[in-house]
Protein backbone atom coordinates (compact mmCIF):
# COMPACT_ATOMS: atom_id res chain seq x y z
CA UNK A 1 0.00 0.00 0.00
CA UNK A 2 1.06 3.33 -1.13
CA UNK A 3 1.74 5.46 2.29
CA UNK A 4 0.50 9.55 2.14
CA UNK A 5 3.39 12.00 3.46
CA UNK A 6 2.63 14.94 4.68
CA UNK A 7 4.83 17.46 3.41
CA UNK A 8 5.03 21.46 4.37
CA UNK A 9 6.33 23.91 1.91
CA UNK A 10 7.15 27.09 3.11
CA UNK A 11 7.87 29.73 0.39
CA UNK A 12 6.68 32.78 -0.57
CA UNK A 13 6.75 32.46 -4.14
CA UNK A 14 3.69 30.26 -4.55
CA UNK A 15 4.47 29.16 -8.12
CA UNK A 16 6.99 26.86 -6.38
CA UNK A 17 4.03 25.41 -4.84
CA UNK A 18 2.54 24.83 -7.89
CA UNK A 19 5.60 23.54 -9.37
CA UNK A 20 6.40 20.86 -6.47
CA UNK A 21 2.97 19.55 -6.48
CA UNK A 22 2.95 18.67 -9.90
CA UNK A 23 6.64 17.58 -9.60
CA UNK A 24 5.55 15.08 -6.60
CA UNK A 25 2.26 13.78 -8.17
CA UNK A 26 4.05 11.59 -10.44
CA UNK A 27 5.86 9.56 -7.66
CA UNK A 28 6.01 5.98 -8.14
CA UNK A 29 6.12 4.68 -4.65
CA UNK A 30 4.65 7.37 -2.31
CA UNK A 31 2.12 9.63 -2.03
CA UNK A 32 2.35 13.63 -1.07
CA UNK A 33 0.05 15.68 0.69
CA UNK A 34 1.83 19.02 -0.16
CA UNK A 35 0.33 21.87 2.12
CA UNK A 36 1.48 25.28 1.30
CA UNK A 37 2.47 28.21 3.43
CA UNK A 38 3.23 31.43 2.65
CA UNK A 39 5.35 32.78 5.39
CA UNK A 40 6.65 32.02 9.02
CA UNK A 41 3.58 32.61 10.82
CA UNK A 42 1.19 30.79 8.87
CA UNK A 43 3.75 27.76 8.97
CA UNK A 44 3.64 28.34 12.46
CA UNK A 45 0.19 27.96 12.71
CA UNK A 46 -0.23 24.88 10.89
CA UNK A 47 2.62 22.99 12.75
CA UNK A 48 0.06 23.92 15.51
CA UNK A 49 -2.05 21.00 14.17
CA UNK A 50 0.53 18.39 14.20
CA UNK A 51 1.34 15.79 11.27
CA UNK A 52 3.97 16.95 9.23
CA UNK A 53 6.74 14.47 7.92
CA UNK A 54 8.77 16.97 6.54
CA UNK A 55 9.29 20.45 6.57
CA UNK A 56 10.66 22.14 3.53
CA UNK A 57 11.35 26.10 4.12
CA UNK A 58 12.83 28.52 1.41
CA UNK A 59 16.10 30.12 2.56
CA UNK A 60 14.83 33.54 2.78
CA UNK A 61 11.07 34.16 3.20
CA UNK A 62 9.35 38.12 1.68
CA UNK A 63 10.88 39.65 5.15
CA UNK A 64 14.35 38.95 4.42
CA UNK A 65 15.27 37.24 7.21
CA UNK A 66 16.89 33.43 5.59
CA UNK A 67 16.91 29.93 7.66
CA UNK A 68 19.25 30.92 10.38
CA UNK A 69 16.20 32.94 11.63
CA UNK A 70 13.17 30.57 10.40
CA UNK A 71 14.14 27.35 11.57
CA UNK A 72 14.87 28.16 14.81
CA UNK A 73 11.59 29.38 14.97
CA UNK A 74 9.88 26.57 13.43
CA UNK A 75 11.46 24.55 16.04
CA UNK A 76 10.34 26.52 18.80
CA UNK A 77 6.57 25.29 18.09
CA UNK A 78 8.34 21.83 19.61
CA UNK A 79 8.43 20.13 16.09
CA UNK A 80 11.42 17.15 15.92
CA UNK A 81 10.32 15.94 12.38
CA UNK A 82 12.69 16.55 9.42
CA UNK A 83 13.13 20.32 8.00
CA UNK A 84 15.38 21.03 4.99
CA UNK A 85 16.13 24.10 3.62
CA UNK A 86 15.49 24.88 -0.17
CA UNK A 87 17.20 27.68 -2.31
CA UNK A 88 18.13 28.63 -5.88
CA UNK A 89 21.50 29.24 -5.02
CA UNK A 90 23.25 27.37 -1.92
CA UNK A 91 26.22 29.37 -2.15
CA UNK A 92 27.88 30.77 1.11
CA UNK A 93 29.96 29.73 3.76
CA UNK A 94 26.74 29.45 6.51
CA UNK A 95 24.76 26.65 4.25
CA UNK A 96 27.23 24.48 5.74
CA UNK A 97 26.24 25.47 9.02
CA UNK A 98 22.74 24.24 8.61
CA UNK A 99 22.59 21.78 11.26
CA UNK A 100 23.82 24.52 13.93
CA UNK A 101 20.26 26.18 13.41
CA UNK A 102 18.45 23.14 13.56
CA UNK A 103 17.88 21.97 9.61
CA UNK A 104 18.60 18.37 8.59
CA UNK A 105 19.49 18.87 5.17
CA UNK A 106 20.24 21.50 2.69
CA UNK A 107 19.06 21.01 -1.43
CA UNK A 108 18.96 23.64 -4.12
CA UNK A 109 15.67 23.57 -5.60
CA UNK A 110 16.61 22.21 -9.10
CA UNK A 111 17.47 19.21 -7.03
CA UNK A 112 14.44 18.26 -5.94
CA UNK A 113 13.18 15.91 -7.97
CA UNK A 114 11.04 12.55 -8.00
CA UNK A 115 14.16 10.54 -6.95
CA UNK A 116 15.83 13.24 -4.75
CA UNK A 117 12.14 13.28 -2.72
CA UNK A 118 11.81 9.88 -2.90
CA UNK A 119 15.20 9.42 -1.14
CA UNK A 120 14.43 12.21 1.57
CA UNK A 121 10.74 10.40 2.47
CA UNK A 122 12.79 7.29 2.99
CA UNK A 123 15.49 8.42 4.53
CA UNK A 124 13.08 10.06 7.23
CA UNK A 125 10.88 7.08 7.33
CA UNK A 126 11.40 3.91 6.68
CA UNK A 127 15.27 3.95 7.05
CA UNK A 128 14.98 5.67 10.45
CA UNK A 129 16.19 5.08 13.21
CA UNK A 130 18.80 2.15 13.76
CA UNK A 131 17.05 -1.18 15.67
CA UNK A 132 19.85 -0.46 18.43
CA UNK A 133 18.39 2.63 19.28
CA UNK A 134 15.64 1.56 21.09
CA UNK A 135 14.85 3.84 23.88
CA UNK A 136 14.46 1.24 26.82
CA UNK A 137 17.62 -0.71 26.30
CA UNK B 1 25.98 20.62 -6.64
CA UNK B 2 28.52 24.10 -6.56
CA UNK B 3 30.02 23.37 -2.85
CA UNK B 4 31.94 19.99 -2.09
CA UNK B 5 31.38 20.09 1.66
CA UNK B 6 29.68 16.92 3.40
CA UNK B 7 27.87 17.30 6.27
CA UNK B 8 25.68 14.57 6.39
CA UNK B 9 24.18 11.93 4.50
CA UNK B 10 21.58 13.91 2.75
CA UNK B 11 25.03 16.31 1.18
CA UNK B 12 26.56 12.97 0.01
CA UNK B 13 23.48 11.86 -1.38
CA UNK B 14 23.32 15.02 -3.40
CA UNK B 15 27.26 14.82 -4.57
CA UNK B 16 26.91 11.73 -6.06
CA UNK B 17 23.77 12.23 -7.84
CA UNK B 18 24.94 15.58 -9.35
CA UNK B 19 28.05 13.32 -10.70
CA UNK B 20 25.70 10.96 -12.56
CA UNK B 21 23.07 13.43 -14.08
CA UNK B 22 26.37 15.25 -14.74
CA UNK B 23 27.45 12.31 -16.74
CA UNK B 24 23.62 12.00 -18.13
CA UNK B 25 22.50 9.27 -16.09
CA UNK B 26 19.09 9.04 -14.29
CA UNK B 27 20.19 7.17 -10.66
CA UNK B 28 22.78 5.47 -8.67
CA UNK B 29 23.98 3.38 -5.94
CA UNK B 30 27.19 2.96 -3.72
CA UNK B 31 27.60 -0.65 -2.64
CA UNK B 32 29.55 -1.55 0.22
CA UNK B 33 31.15 -5.24 -1.02
CA UNK B 34 32.19 -6.23 2.41
CA UNK B 35 29.08 -8.51 2.37
CA UNK B 36 29.45 -10.46 -0.77
CA UNK B 37 28.56 -14.06 -0.24
CA UNK B 38 25.70 -16.44 -0.23
CA UNK B 39 24.08 -13.83 2.07
CA UNK B 40 24.53 -10.95 0.27
CA UNK B 41 21.23 -8.67 0.04
CA UNK B 42 21.47 -5.15 -2.00
CA UNK B 43 19.07 -3.73 0.41
CA UNK B 44 21.84 -4.12 3.43
CA UNK B 45 24.93 -3.39 0.94
CA UNK B 46 23.56 -0.32 -0.77
CA UNK B 47 24.59 2.24 1.32
CA UNK B 48 23.93 5.06 -0.06
CA UNK B 49 21.42 5.76 -3.98
CA UNK B 50 19.04 7.44 -5.57
CA UNK B 51 16.64 4.69 -5.59
CA UNK B 52 13.39 4.57 -3.89
CA UNK B 53 13.90 1.76 -1.00
CA UNK B 54 10.94 -0.40 -2.21
CA UNK B 55 12.86 -1.04 -5.72
CA UNK B 56 15.78 -2.55 -3.60
CA UNK B 57 13.26 -4.88 -1.72
CA UNK B 58 12.21 -5.78 -5.91
CA UNK B 59 15.96 -6.58 -6.31
CA UNK B 60 16.75 -8.92 -3.63
CA UNK B 61 13.43 -10.69 -3.75
CA UNK B 62 15.14 -11.60 -7.96
CA UNK B 63 18.40 -11.98 -6.88
CA UNK B 64 20.37 -14.76 -6.13
CA UNK B 65 23.48 -13.99 -3.97
CA UNK B 66 26.06 -11.47 -5.04
CA UNK B 67 28.65 -13.71 -7.11
CA UNK B 68 26.01 -14.83 -9.68
CA UNK B 69 25.48 -11.51 -10.11
CA UNK B 70 27.98 -10.23 -13.19
CA UNK B 71 27.49 -6.61 -11.58
CA UNK B 72 28.88 -7.42 -8.19
CA UNK B 73 31.62 -10.12 -9.57
CA UNK B 74 32.89 -7.39 -12.00
CA UNK B 75 32.79 -4.68 -9.17
CA UNK B 76 34.78 -7.22 -6.59
CA UNK B 77 37.48 -8.76 -9.26
CA UNK B 78 38.25 -5.35 -11.28
CA UNK B 79 39.53 -2.29 -10.65
CA UNK B 80 39.03 -1.13 -14.02
CA UNK B 81 35.50 1.05 -14.54
CA UNK B 82 32.86 -0.96 -16.61
CA UNK B 83 29.55 -1.09 -18.18
CA UNK B 84 26.86 -3.94 -18.77
CA UNK B 85 23.65 -3.33 -21.03
CA UNK B 86 20.22 -5.30 -20.01
CA UNK B 87 20.11 -8.08 -22.12
CA UNK B 88 16.70 -10.14 -23.44
CA UNK B 89 16.68 -13.00 -20.95
CA UNK B 90 17.08 -10.36 -17.99
CA UNK B 91 20.37 -12.12 -16.81
CA UNK B 92 22.87 -9.28 -17.00
CA UNK B 93 22.04 -8.32 -13.32
CA UNK B 94 18.83 -8.16 -11.12
CA UNK B 95 19.65 -3.92 -10.69
CA UNK B 96 18.91 -3.57 -14.50
CA UNK B 97 16.54 -6.33 -15.34
CA UNK B 98 13.80 -5.70 -12.44
CA UNK B 99 14.56 -1.40 -12.08
CA UNK B 100 14.16 -1.36 -15.71
CA UNK B 101 16.87 0.29 -17.14
CA UNK B 102 18.54 0.18 -20.00
CA UNK B 103 22.59 0.02 -19.21
CA UNK B 104 24.86 0.70 -16.14
CA UNK B 105 28.42 2.01 -15.29
CA UNK B 106 30.44 0.64 -12.67
CA UNK B 107 33.51 1.77 -10.80
CA UNK B 108 35.29 -0.31 -8.58
CA UNK B 109 36.42 2.48 -5.48
CA UNK B 110 38.22 1.65 -2.04
CA UNK B 111 39.02 3.19 1.08
CA UNK B 112 42.39 3.57 1.88
CA UNK B 113 42.48 0.83 4.38
CA UNK B 114 41.64 -1.66 1.85
CA UNK B 115 37.58 -1.75 2.24
CA UNK B 116 36.08 -2.29 -1.44
CA UNK B 117 33.14 -0.08 -2.51
CA UNK B 118 31.47 0.23 -6.16
CA UNK B 119 29.72 3.37 -7.62
CA UNK B 120 26.86 2.07 -10.10
CA UNK B 121 25.36 4.84 -12.46
CA UNK B 122 21.79 3.50 -14.42
CA UNK B 123 20.64 5.05 -17.57
CA UNK B 124 17.48 4.47 -19.46
CA UNK B 125 19.13 4.97 -22.52
CA UNK B 126 21.40 2.53 -24.38
CA UNK B 127 24.94 2.98 -23.58
CA UNK B 128 26.54 1.20 -26.86
CA UNK B 129 28.85 1.64 -28.56
CA UNK B 130 30.87 2.03 -25.18
CA UNK B 131 32.47 5.61 -24.92
CA UNK B 132 35.42 4.88 -23.17
CA UNK B 133 36.76 8.78 -22.85
CA UNK B 134 33.61 9.09 -20.88
CA UNK B 135 33.65 6.40 -18.92
CA UNK B 136 37.28 7.30 -17.85
CA UNK B 137 36.87 10.82 -16.83
CA UNK B 138 33.59 9.10 -15.16
CA UNK B 139 35.82 7.31 -12.71
CA UNK B 140 38.04 9.48 -12.39
CA UNK B 141 35.24 12.29 -10.72
CA UNK B 142 34.01 8.84 -8.91
CA UNK B 143 37.19 8.60 -7.12
CA UNK B 144 36.98 12.75 -6.12
CA UNK B 145 33.37 12.64 -4.97
CA UNK B 146 34.52 8.85 -3.34
CA UNK B 147 37.20 10.36 -1.17
CA UNK B 148 34.93 13.58 -0.59
CA UNK B 149 32.53 11.24 0.78
CA UNK B 150 34.99 8.79 2.63
CA UNK B 151 36.77 11.37 4.83
CA UNK B 152 33.34 12.81 5.59
CA UNK B 153 31.48 10.25 6.79
CA UNK B 154 33.75 6.71 6.41
CA UNK B 155 36.48 7.17 8.05
CA UNK B 156 36.43 7.04 11.71
CA UNK B 157 36.99 10.25 13.83
CA UNK B 158 39.47 9.98 16.61
CA UNK B 159 38.93 8.57 19.65
CA UNK B 160 39.01 12.01 21.20
CA UNK B 161 36.70 14.03 19.61
CA UNK B 162 33.41 14.96 20.75
CA UNK B 163 31.17 17.77 19.57
CA UNK B 164 29.54 19.80 22.20
CA UNK B 165 26.22 18.20 20.92
CA UNK B 166 27.16 15.13 21.21
CA UNK B 167 28.53 15.59 24.82
CA UNK B 168 24.97 17.12 25.45
CA UNK B 169 23.46 14.02 24.07
CA UNK B 170 25.19 11.76 26.20
CA UNK B 171 24.38 13.98 29.69
CA UNK B 172 20.97 13.74 28.49
CA UNK B 173 20.88 10.10 27.41
CA UNK B 174 22.53 9.58 30.79
CA UNK B 175 19.62 11.76 32.60
CA UNK B 176 16.93 9.35 30.82
CA UNK B 177 15.56 11.56 28.59
CA UNK B 178 14.50 10.70 24.97
CA UNK B 179 15.21 11.04 21.56
CA UNK B 180 12.41 13.27 20.99
CA UNK B 181 12.96 15.13 24.70
CA UNK B 182 16.30 15.63 23.69
CA UNK B 183 15.43 17.24 19.74
CA UNK B 184 13.03 19.48 21.53
CA UNK B 185 15.43 20.76 24.10
CA UNK B 186 18.36 21.39 21.44
CA UNK B 187 15.90 22.21 18.67
CA UNK B 188 16.76 20.07 15.85
CA UNK B 189 15.01 16.95 14.62
CA UNK B 190 14.41 13.69 16.28
CA UNK B 191 16.44 12.11 12.83
CA UNK B 192 19.67 14.01 14.08
CA UNK B 193 19.76 13.25 18.11
CA UNK B 194 19.00 9.43 16.71
CA UNK B 195 22.05 10.07 14.10
CA UNK B 196 23.97 11.30 16.51
CA UNK B 197 23.45 8.31 18.81
CA UNK B 198 24.22 5.94 16.42
CA UNK B 199 27.44 6.89 15.87
CA UNK B 200 28.01 7.35 19.59
CA UNK B 201 26.98 3.89 19.50
CA UNK B 202 29.31 2.84 16.88
CA UNK B 203 32.92 5.11 18.25
CA UNK B 204 32.21 4.09 21.88
CA UNK B 205 32.30 0.52 20.82
CA UNK B 206 28.90 -0.55 22.58
CA UNK B 207 25.39 -1.49 21.67
CA UNK B 208 22.65 0.46 22.93
CA UNK B 209 22.09 3.50 25.39
CA UNK B 210 22.88 1.95 28.70
CA UNK B 211 26.13 0.71 28.08
CA UNK B 212 26.97 4.18 26.07
CA UNK B 213 25.86 5.81 29.07
CA UNK B 214 28.17 3.73 31.27
CA UNK B 215 31.01 3.82 28.93
CA UNK B 216 30.93 7.63 28.90
CA UNK B 217 31.02 7.81 32.19
CA UNK B 218 33.84 5.60 33.22
CA UNK B 219 35.54 7.18 30.44
CA UNK B 220 35.00 10.31 32.27
CA UNK B 221 33.49 11.95 28.68
CA UNK B 222 30.67 12.81 31.09
CA UNK B 223 30.52 13.71 34.73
Amino acid sequence: MTKTFRVLLVDDEEIEYKLLTKRFSKLAHSAIDLVYAADINRAVELLGEGGFDLLLVDNRLARGEDFRHNVPRLRKTGYVGPIGVISSDLAGAHFDRFEDYGADFRMSKDELDQRSIQFLLDEYSSRGAPKDLDEDL
Amino acid sequence: MDETSIQNTIDAYRLFRGLGLHYGFDSYAVVDLRSIGSEFRYKQAVVLHALAEVELDMVDAQANGGEDDPLIAGLASSMAPFMLAADEDGEATPLLSVLGFAALAAAPLATPDGQRYGLVMFSREALSPPDVTRLAALYLDALVVFQTYHDALLAPRAASEFSDRELAILRMTADGRTSVEIACELEVSEHTINANIAALLKRLQVTNRAQMTAKAIRTKLIG
